[in-house]
């Protein structure tokens, strides 16, 4: 028996390559790469990794035939008498052809979303592009078609992935986690669209994110390489900013690409209210930048370096002086706040063996802010004839949180399937101190901590049978000063002849709790999150199964996944006696153990039609949160989501459509607004009428739905080649948003609004207290209106 | 693409739109328009009560909501009956809301320390509730007349109290004025709340006259019911589960409570400012 084994092995090679479009040589993930062989008629097949390199073991000896496909790109086929012993490129020519969801007329895509990884979905580049954009074409919202993505509100890009937290679903950045990557509150993506090559939505942490150690699931985005064809300029102008970005080789095997953006709403809003046009000028400003370099030593031997720079800020500065011969009288009003992270990746891969890569990746990101408003306003003389001055403040303070990231992953792709190993080291460091704070987003804090965080981790990708396979894994991990805990994942898949089905559970550790009150109406206005370790055991934990059953027939590809998740150890504030307007974030040491349990059904589809194509996902689930005896449903959650996106391409034109319809976010009901009155108060007593006042009686917190969502955004771009600078396109763009107007809101209540009438002396019910009560009611976006233009040379 | 396909893809997306419309409606503010608020306290040594009903949720120019109730003792039972609004001292009775007051003469004084019922039906469906007279606060000092010189149009009254646990409120009042030409003048008294975990406190009468004044004062003690609803005001919306309100009932919110006055305060102010 070992005789014969032993020689088929002998007679086995292993496929190492790297696929390369044909034209910048950037890679090409996720593409198929199968070796067939002439001989026996044996075949192979492998899947590229993100880096485009794959090794395919099990390859027939002798004369073979290599086949490789990928979206938006012509098949490649070769034929050796041998396979080479040296790693292969594969340089794949663009076709532009539609054929998937959102099928744009371009070559050069990743993928279908949902067609890329078993349980992952993916957006590439061609896809951010082709949703109609809000303000910008905005990596973070495309991903929100995701079926496992919800995001509080209109205002913020960032979702919440099947009921988690929002900081146990980090957003990664070439490996590095990038705090706080948005800008204008999280309403987009602080990530240009230019500098995207896919961006990938996590749903858990056990398979494909198990190396990332986060409680539930992750968004990472991959940045191109850059093409080494020639320096490109490519960019566009939009309303709110303008994003330019530069890319091009280095020598023969190196490449470059720098981008960066800036915006003008200060200038823009500035000037409308110089005309008159506005009644005040917005002073905020925000600009990024990403700089990536790529060195390629040769097969699939690599290295980049990824730099990012993210700034915003509100600044603003007023000074009048009331009675020049008095240096007191000068009223003063200053808000600076300013904020941005900074993040360094450095990845360098290498090839251990014929069919063994290794991945080092050592990373820095870091967020920081200094926040000041206060007035100084003058106060009349008093007693002793001295003026003064009365200082108002606001916000004084300062914080930051950095986290310093080193992995190494070894990837040993071996006959009986794929072996990935891998350590990894993250240190995080939080100071904040924020000592006066009267405005609504921050309580002041003070905070100082720092932790480490130590793992290892091993899974096996293997086939079980021609029809079954299992991918399991453990996860080891060490928060120094805290605790251990272990991390184990499985999967079993069925994979029949057009289609596939597979099971899965997966337990996670993380000791990062935010600081953020998602039951506060800010944090559907503001993504901001300030993270902070834990600082006594257990560390929270996320376990979770979920089973998944994926078609194709034709152009059509359906995926259905149910799944069930239960977090533990969270770190959660109490209600309280008023979450809605309570602080959005706050100080760690209010949280208490917390729990939570969420559980779905997903169904995502797309389907293609000659120059028509859409995607779609609904969602149904159910999530709750278990603080103290109190167990309530999130304010961020909906029951029901569907989400449709559709693409027609007529000639150079391209018309898009998004419509999400969704069930409203819970709210809790007001059952009776009952006034309320001092017994027996003295109508002379001159604080009368504060003691006026009135009680409304609420239900069971978030028992009920507020109104029906629907949003339905339309986009239309046109591809015009022109002949300036060398050849290139413009690309304008019309989008609007809400098309229908649409009145969503995504939160109520009741106020009291003062009357214009003043309440006079006299006996009842001649005069009235001078107010009335209404009902608030938050909107979401109304119908907005966005262009801009888009250009390539 | 055809033109049939396109507009039938366009119909698609915009069903749920269009639909919207004919989904019923689910706003969460949706109040019912015959809710009925309820504010009741009584006061021992008092023998007669009061109920101020509302509808809450309705304009003013509504009638006010049709309100029977029925207040009773220890072995009697006696029925409230409408009466003229401004019988109704104090509570809401500013509210711009359709109001009414409802009066019932008692067979005896309310008494300290006895436990009183409402029970009675408004438009949603009937309503009862319970409570309890506190011990009346205990005045420590002054226990004679205080004399004492004005500062300015105030005059500080150090006081010391005792009161018993059942009092979530308690109040100054001035049960009297009278300067020495006879006149009443305009005044109050602040703090208007003191701490019933305290035991003293200096009240501030603001009076608007120059002359030698008589002041009585006296502070008004309220059980928790009315209290627990006073402290609900300071949330937006207080969620249930409630906790008492001395009201309970299909329909109807409010408070209904005890309440008892402790004996006089009496200062003389003197002339000098």
């Amino acid at each position: 028996m070992t005789l014969p084994v032993l020689a088929i092995a002998a007679q086995q090679a292993t496929a190492v390559g790297v696929v390369r479009d044909s034209i910048t040589l950037e890679p090409v993930a996720f593409a198929s790469v199968a070796v067939m062989s002439s001989v026996d008629a044996g075949s192979a097949e492998g899947i590229a990794d993100r880096f485009g390199a794959f090794a395919i073991p099990g390859a027939s000896a002798g004369l073979v035939r290599l086949e490789a496909n990928a979206f938006g790109y012509a098949p490649w086929i070769r034929e050796y008498e041998e396979l080479p012993n040296r790693p292969i490129h594969i340089l794949m020519r663009p076709a532009p052809f539609t054929l998937d969801a959102l099928g744009v007329v371009a070559g050069g895509r990743v993928g279908d979303p949902i067609a890329v990884s078993r349980d992952a979905f993916v957006v590439d580049a061609k896809l951010i592009r082709a949703l109609p954009p809000v303000v910008e074409t905005d990596v973070l919202r495309a991903i929100s078609m995701s079926p496992s993505a919800s995001p509080p509100s209109d205002f913020v890009s960032v979702p919440y992935v099947r009921g988690g937290t929002s900081e146990g679903t980090p957003v990664m950045l070439d490996g590095v986690r990038l705090f706080n990557p948005f800008h204008l509150g999280g309403f987009f993506s602080a990530v240009n669209a230019e500098a995207v090559d896919h961006a990938t939505l996590l749903p858990s942490s056990g398979a494909g994110g198990q190396h990332l150690g986060s409680l539930s699931g992750a968004i990472e985005i991959a940045t191109r390489d850059g093409t080494r064809e020639r320096h490109r300029v490519t960019g566009a102008i939009g309303l709110a900013s303008t994003r330019l970005s530069v890319e091009g080789p280095v020598g023969g095997s190196a490449s470059y690409m720098v981008d960066g953006r800036r915006t003008y709403i200060d200038l823009l809003t500035g000037g409308l209210a110089r005309l008159g046009l506005l009644s005040e000028s917005f002073p905020y400003g925000f600009h990024d930048l990403h700089a990536k370099v790529t060195k390629d030593f040769g097969g699939v031997r690599r290295l980049s370096v990824t730099g990012y720079l993210n700034s915003e800020a509100v600044s603003y500065a007023y000074a009048d002086t009331i009675d020049p011969g008095d240096p007191t009288a000068t009223q003063e009003e200053i808000l600076w706040l300013d904020w941005g992270n900074a993040a360094v990746a450095v990845h360098y891969r290498d090839q251990l063996a014929p069919n063994a890569f290794v991945d080092v990746t050592l990373g820095h990101s870091r967020f920081a802010n200094d926040l000041l408003a206060y007035s100084d306003a003058p106060v009349p003389p008093g007693p002793s004839g001295e003026a003064s001055k009365s200082k108002d403040t606001l916000i004084a303070g300062n914080g930051h949180m950095a986290e310093d990231r080193v992995q190494v992953n070894v990837t040993w792709h071996a006959g009986f399937g794929t072996v990935a190993l891998g350590t990894q080291a993250v240190r995080f460091d939080a100071d904040h101190d924020y000592g006066y704070s009267e405005v609504e987003v921050l309580t002041p804090l003070t905070l100082q901590t720092r932790q480490w965080r130590i793992g290892i981790f091993a899974n096996v990708d293997t086939k079980l049978s021609e029809v079954w396979g299992t991918r399991a894994g453990v996860r080891a991990d060490r928060f120094v000063g805290l605790a251990t805990s272990l991390s184990p994942f499985g999967e079993l898949s069925y994979a029949g002849s057009w289609w596939t089905a597979r099971i899965s559970a997966s337990r996670s550790h993380q000791s990062l709790s935010s600081l953020r009150n998602e039951e506060s109406i800010g944090a559907s206005l503001l993504a901001y999150d300030l993270l902070a370790p834990v600082k006594r055991t257990p560390v929270p934990r996320n376990t979770g199964v979920s089973a998944g059953w994926e078609g194709t027939r034709g152009a059509l590809r359906v995926r259905l996944d149910i799944y069930a998740r239960k977090m533990e150890n969270l770190r959660i504030q109490p209600l309280g006696t008023d979450p809605f307007f309570s602080s959005t974030l706050d100080d760690p040491s209010l949280r208490v153990p917390a729990s939570s349990v969420a559980q779905g059904a997903e169904v995502s589809w797309s389907w293609a039609h000659g120059q028509f194509s859409t995607l779609g996902a609904y969602r149904w689930g159910r999530v709750t949160r278990t603080v103290g005896q109190q167990t309530y449903v999130p304010r961020f959650h909906r029951a029901h989501e569907f989400e449709a996106g559709a693409v027609m391409a007529r000639g150079a034109s391209s018309w898009s459509s998004r419509l999400s319809v969704r069930s409203g976010q819970p709210t809790t009901p007001i059952l009776a607004v009952v006034p309320f009155g001092q017994h027996r108060a003295s109508e002379l007593d001159e604080t009368h009428w504060q003691h006026i006042g009135w009680v409304a009686l609420g239900g069971e917190y978030n028992s009920v739905r507020l109104p029906l969502y629907v949003r339905a955004d339309l986009g239309w771009r046109r591809r015009n080649e022109v002949t300036w600078f060398g050849g290139g396109s413009v690309s304008p763009f019309v989008s609007v948003a809400n098309l229908f107007s649409a009145p969503n809101v995504l939160g109520a209540n009741v106020e009291l609004t003062p009357d214009d009438e003043s309440p006079g002396p006299g006996p009842p019910p001649e005069h009235f207290v001078p107010f009335s009560l209404d009902r608030l009611y938050l909107p979401q976006i109304p119908l907005l209106a966005f262009f801009g233009v888009e250009f390539e040379f | 693409m055809n033109a049939r396909r396109v507009v039938s893809v366009a119909l698609a997306l915009a069903a749920p739109v269009v639909c919207e419309g004919c989904l019923p409606s689910n706003d969460p503010l949706d109040l019912h328009l015959d809710v009925v608020s309820i504010a009741a306290v009584i006061v021992a040594g008092e023998t007669e009560a009061h109920v101020l009903a509302g509808f809450p949720h309705r304009p003013l120019d509504d009638p006010p909501p049709s309100v029977t109730a029925d207040l009773s003792g220890s072995g009697w039972k006696a029925p409230f009956a409408p009466t003229a609004l401004a019988d109704c001292e104090g509570g809401p009775i500013r509210w711009p809301i359709p109001l009414t007051c409802l009066h019932a003469v008692l067979p005896e004084a309310v008494r300290e320390g006895v436990a009183y019922r409402i029970e009675g039906r408004a438009p949603l469906g009937s309503f009862t509730g319970e409570a309890v007279v506190p011990a009346a606060p205990v005045v420590v000092e002054p226990t004679d007349t205080l004399r004492l010189k004005p500062s300015g149009y105030q005059l500080p009254v150090p006081i010391r109290y005792r009161v018993s646990s059942e009092i979530g409120t308690l109040r100054p009042e001035i049960a009297e004025i009278r300067d020495s030409s006879g006149d009443q003048p305009d005044a109050f008294v602040i703090p208007d709340t003191l701490d019933v975990e305290a035991d003293s406190a200096t009240l501030t009468v603001d009076y608007y006259t120059a002359r030698p004044t008589r002041i009585t004062l006296q502070l008004l003690g309220i059980g928790w019911n009315y209290t627990r609803f006073a402290e609900a005001s300071e949330s937006n919306p207080f969620r249930s589960p409630f906790p008492e309100f001395g009201i309970r009932g299909e329909g109807v919110f409010g408070y209904f409570d005890g309440a008892a006055v402790s004996g006089p305060i009496h200062v003389v102010a003197a002339a000098e400012r």
